[in-house]
């Protein structure tokens, strides 16, 4: 995997750069809330979070690739946002269906259901033999 | 009888350890996501799409898992599976959220509907129910205010 997508982002970049107090410019900061330990964090760059180091670490440059075709046509769309062109954004409604496909399932939510999955059986029938990287123990 | 317990944990450790080695290698999860969203993407693209633009001095936040599904009677703190779900939820900015649902005439429709303050508060509470980690945000929006009042914090 190139070092490029050893961060693999679950939202998409672009998306929480619309949330910063500068969508336009790439020096903007987001906001942000820690609902683990129920505290405000400090404002930081879209690009320093919304991400896991190998969260697809299978295959991961084809699937950069894959979601790519999805988040590159997005620009357009998050440009008729902020301009109003109603009619442009319905042309780009499959885009924008395509972008909520994508974050359904390239998702934590995704992510914990798989866990969940696999370790089932484990739990049905008795304690981990032994803990794997990645598998909460 | 009594070893049975001992005699399946014996049969799973051979059955379950090269899934879990497969696991490790990342494969069954690449596979699994690549076909959640290839799948979603067909059934979305017979949904309708409704934007929902926000009223002045209100707007959206961001969970950390945003494509939030709606359903009757549902945990909200758990998306619901998409054939489920009454709607896909979808904050594109602080003033927009896309809202994906069946279309019941059959063609999928397309539509600007406003929200009104109450429908971006609930939203908002969407997202912050399913966020796992962290929920974003612009600076000066006072959003922090109102995750720690969902939270009861």
């Amino acid at each position: 995997m190139s070092a490029m997508t050893i961060r693999q982002h679950y939202v998409s970049r672009a998306l929480i750069a619309r949330f910063s107090n500068s969508p336009e410019l790439k020096n903007g900061l987001v906001g942000q809330f820690d609902v683990v330990n129920g505290r405000c964090m400090r404002a930081v760059s879209p690009r320093s979070i919304g991400f896991e180091s190998y969260f697809i670490k299978y295959d991961g440059d084809r699937m950069e690739e894959l979601w790519g075709t999805v988040e590159r046509p997005m620009g357009e769309v998050f440009n008729a946002l902020r301009d109003d062109p109603s009619d442009l954004l319905q042309a780009k409604q499959s885009h924008i269906k395509d972008f909520m496909a994508l974050h359904f399932a390239r998702s934590l939510e995704a992510q914990r259901i798989h866990i969940e999955t696999l370790l089932k059986p484990r739990r049905e029938l008795g304690p981990i033999r032994r803990c794997r990287p990645g598998l909460p123990g | 009888m009594a070893e049975s317990p001992s005699i399946l944990r014996e049969m799973a450790d051979v059955v379950l350890d090269p899934i879990y080695a497969l696991e490790d290698h990342g494969s069954p999860f690449q596979k699994w996501v690549e076909e959640v969203f290839q799948r979603t993407r067909e059934h979305l693209a017979n949904y309708s799409l409704s934007l929902r633009p926000a009223p002045d001095g209100s707007e959206f936040l961001l969970g950390d898992c945003p494509a939030v599904g709606i359903a009757p009677g549902m945990n909200p703190r758990r998306r619901p599976p998409l054939f489920d779900a009454k709607a896909l939820i979808l904050p594109l900015s602080p003033g927009v959220a896309a809202m994906a649902y069946p279309s019941d005439r059959g063609e999928p429709e397309y539509s600007v509907d406003d929200a009104d303050d109450g429908v971006v508060l609930a939203i908002n509470h969407g997202q912050i129910a399913q966020s796992h980690k962290r929920v974003f945000f612009r600076p000066d929006s006072g959003h922090s205010a109102t995750v720690r009042n969902y939270l009861g914090i």
